[in-house]
């Protein structure tokens, strides 16, 4: 039996990753009674915190290791497939939700830099290199193309940032590299210090000017330094400007493994583009879809604190992921489902590549869907008011082709615009 | 529900099984504001479902930490896998306390109805020695209560002495749902406003309000670890409420925790099932969500009018939030005409119900509120508005400003 309507929206986003944070911000800042639920934050928290649209073109042979791709709007004029993702949103959709996703970064004073025929190519903690289209300003510095050594801060009692092994594996990789023993005052000594805690440390100015102080014998010589992610979470562009400007060396971040702080940032960036428009974030219950018969839906119910609760929705945009997000389950071998409103979704036969770093079939197991996004039922027929965005969307392999967060982009932009609000 | 006796007879309950799920990414870790403000509690991860494995039925705790989680319930909402990290906590903390003894300290604590029982017999002079500073000295060296912490004053007519000498009710709507108003200890011993406000209002809303015969919820108690005096009031409340949802009513409540508790903590951390456990628990709504969806259906009067004071600065408790339901005292409250609200970000005030009147906790606690502190000084707003009573008096302290419930707001908006 369905609970009595607890709320009516006009749209409905589940999930709360950049693809769902976005479409809802999308939807309030046009006017729409907008509501993102999701089960938990997840998304943007375990990613870098930039933005990839296209980072590598097709590997030569399955032994050869993919090029980094140095323009992705010339990398995705090479792209033919109709059904990918990127397709059905459309060049302009990208092109439009980058430039909005910069303007909501700049009205929260974190700028987000680059342009769309332009990757940055920049060090991973591990001291590989990383193709991204938007960056930070804080990592943008980091670009192994740019000339001057890449010296990376060892911060002793900080376990998640190995700068020996970071600048080992840049320099097998033909970059200018080496570690410089760095000391951070006032790291907790009673438990492991997490980024947060560092980060959270340098968002205050008298503790960057004690780093500062610290730090500045050490850099004779050195033009560019790189950092862990741990510039700040309330305050980063102060943190990076100032800290940039005692040191006098250009500072670059290096994200690092979860909980990421940049993308705790992007995070905060497009949840306040949110709730500034006026919509809704609700985070911890599980959804599943409302709907009579395939087709319509007339909202999602909520699971939430012993209830459910029927949340009555003209739009409901799924932003749910794939398998390791929770959009996709896989209940028994070979079986696939939808998690939400149970809708078809496109598989193939072959699961998985022989070698682990092989890029697999699931991957681009999802939704298929119209040029609206909304997705196809069993009958071949699209549901009228329920549309997919992001990584549930069949069609691409997201880590593969380094597109991941440029299909949450252009599909969220898509998924709105075709609302005509 | 699988169940294991131990050494208490605490089951073993689908909530602590949960910890299987936990891929350690740490976005809780990221969350906690405690472990943000001291080095003394590595953080849910560690004390949730990675300590969870050394736990076996009877054995002792050796995870002294946990100690120090606040249970604000942040973990639990943000964790993408549905791991019920702040309640493990809740059931670990327990067991650390029936190990260690239970201080006299936190049994005081977790009577809030016994101490409002007494307080409010011989109020105001029960207030002197909680308002002395020289007997809160005291009390802090001998019981381990905070001197600094505020403590509100008794009233010295309770919420039910007030209801029942309250003429009869004009008759109620038929087509609206009939209520059971569940106050709580705050509003019955120290803050009768807020009963009044949401009697009169369900009564204006056209809704039979009924005051049943009803036990303090239990949290308190949960949260100090006597599980088994907390269950005792659950079993009395489930028992006294029961036969109303099967006539029909709803449970309607004003303070956020109790409500919370109804319906999720009697099955979370205490273990409770079955039928009137069910009944109660799916019939329970907090005042605005109720409220909510009456707009919903259409049955929500919005003859507002102008208030007293417009300018509020509205802060979601962290116990609200887990009800998982949005903000709706701030959309309703964004309808009556001249009313400004601005909302809070930070997740907990710190307080965290009976957390932060401890003496090793409160500099935590205020650590802990500090950004929230400043984001409410910061709106400009010279009222508070707020779902729960010891955010309420806590936020009051330490910024000065009056703070409210919602409730209040809007019953001066419908002219009552």
């Amino acid at each position: 039996m369905t609970p009595p309507v607890q709320a009516r929206y006009d749209v409905i986003v589940v999930g709360a990753g950049l693809a769902g944070l976005l479409a809802g911000a999308f939807a309030a800042r046009r006017g729409a009674r907008t509501l993102v639920i999701a089960r938990g934050l997840g998304g943007t928290h375990l990613g870098p915190g930039t933005i990839d649209v296209w980072g590598y073109a097709p590997a030569a042979s399955a032994d050869t290791p993919r090029a980094l791709a140095p323009n992705p709007s010339a990398a995705l004029d090479a792209l033919t497939d109709p059904l990918h993702p990127l397709n059905v949103a459309g060049r302009p959709a990208l092109a439009a939700a980058l430039g909005e996703l910069q303007t909501m970064g700049s009205e929260a004073g974190y700028a987000l830099r680059g342009t769309l025929d332009h990757n940055y190519f920049l060090p991973t903690a591990l001291g590989a290199v990383r193709p991204t289209c938007l960056a930070p300003d804080s990592m943008v510095a980091g670009d192994v193309r740019m000339p001057g050594e890449l010296v990376l801060a060892d911060v002793p009692g900080f376990r998640d940032f190995y700068a020996d092994l970071a600048a080992a594996n840049l320099r097998a990789a033909g970059h200018a590299a080496r570690a410089l023993p760095l000391e951070l005052p006032r790291l907790p000594t009673q438990r492991e210090a997490f980024a947060t805690d560092l980060a959270r440390l340098l968002d205050q100015p008298a503790y960057r000017a004690e780093v500062a102080e610290r730090w500045r014998p050490h850099l004779t010589g050195v033009t560019r330094l790189g950092l862990p992610a741990i510039l700040g979470l309330a305050h980063p562009e102060a943190a990076w400007r100032e800290l940039s400007e005692r040191l006098g060396v250009a500072l670059f971040e290096l994200p690092l493994p979860p909980p990421s702080v940049p993308g705790m940032r992007l995070f905060d960036v497009v949840r306040g583009a949110l709730e500034r428009a006026g919509g809704r974030l609700i985070v911890g219950p599980l959804v599943r879809g409302w709907a009579d018969e395939p087709g319509t839906a007339h909202g999602i119910l909520s699971e939430t604190s012993g209830h459910t609760r029927a949340y009555a929705a003209q739009h409901v945009i799924l932003a749910t992921g794939g398998f390791r997000h929770g959009g996709l389950e896989s209940p028994a071998p070979g079986q696939v489902r939808e998690a939400v409103f149970n809708l078809p979704v496109t598989t193939g036969l072959e699961w998985f590549a022989p070698l682990y770093w092989q890029p697999h079939p699931y991957a681009r197991f999802g939704l298929s869907v119209d040029q609206a996004l909304h997705p196809l039922g069993v009958d071949g027929v699209a549901w009228t008011n329920v549309q997919a965005v992001g990584g549930l969307l069949a069609g691409a392999d997201r880590n593969g082709e380094g597109c991941r967060e440029g299909i949450d982009l252009a599909t969220a932009y898509r998924a709105v615009q075709a609302l005509e609000l | 529900m699988t169940t294991m006796a131990t050494s208490f007879d605490l089951p073993v309950l689908d909530t602590q099984l949960t910890a299987d799920l936990c891929i350690k990414c740490n976005i809780c870790t990221a969350a906690c504001p405690v472990a943000a403000v001291t080095e003394l509690f590595p953080g849910p991860k560690v004390v949730g479902p990675q300590a969870q494995r050394f736990r076996a039925p009877g054995a002792p705790v050796v995870d002294h930490a946990v100690d120090y989680c606040s249970a604000c319930g942040v973990c639990s909402r943000v964790c993408p896998h549905g791991i019920e990290i702040a309640e493990m906590n809740l059931v670990a903390k327990a067991r650390l306390a029936d190990q260690r003894g239970l201080s006299l300290r936190n049994r005081l604590l977790g009577r809030s109805e016994l101490v409002g029982r007494l307080g409010s017999l011989f109020a105001p002079l029960s207030d002197l020695p909680i308002q002395n500073k020289l007997l809160r000295r005291l009390a802090e060296w001998t019981l381990g209560v905070s001197r600094d912490a505020a403590f509100p004053r008794f009233a010295r007519q309770s919420f039910r002495a007030w209801f029942k000498r309250l003429g009869s009710a004009p008759a109620p709507a038929a087509a609206m749902p009939k209520v059971v108003y569940f106050h709580g200890c705050s509003t019955n011993y120290y803050e009768p406003r807020v009963g009044q406000a949401a009697v009169a209002v369900l009564r204006h809303l056209g809704c039979e309000v009924v005051i049943a015969e009803q036990n303090c919820c239990g949290l308190p108690l949960q949260s100090n670890g006597e599980f088994g005096a907390a269950r005792a009031y659950a079993h009395a409340n489930l028992r006294k409420l029961a036969p109303y949802v099967r006539q029909g009513y709803v449970i309607v409540g004003t303070s956020t925790s109790c409500t919370l508790t109804f319906k999720h903590e009697y099955h979370a951390v205490l273990g409770i099932s079955g039928e009137e456990h069910d009944l109660v628990s799916g019939a329970t709504y907090d005042f605005f969500e109720f409220l909510q969806m009456l707009d919903a259906a259409g049955q929500l009067k919005t003859d507002f009018r102008p208030v007293t004071r417009p300018a509020l600065v509205y802060h979601a408790p962290c116990q609200f939030r887990t009800h998982g339901v949005g903000k709706p005292a701030a959309d309703l409250l964004r309808r009556v005409p001249g009313v400004q609200v601005t909302e809070t970000q930070a997740e907990c005030c710190g307080v965290a119900g009976t957390y932060g009147l401890k003496a090793e906790k409160y500099q935590i606690a205020v650590d802990v509120g500090r950004g929230l502190f400043s984001e409410i000084r910061d709106s400009g707003a010279p009222t508070i508005a707020c779902d729960s009573e010891t955010c309420r008096w806590w936020l009051a302290q330490h910024t000065g400003l009056p703070a409210v419930h919602p409730v209040e707001v809007l019953a001066e908006a419908y002219g009552l």
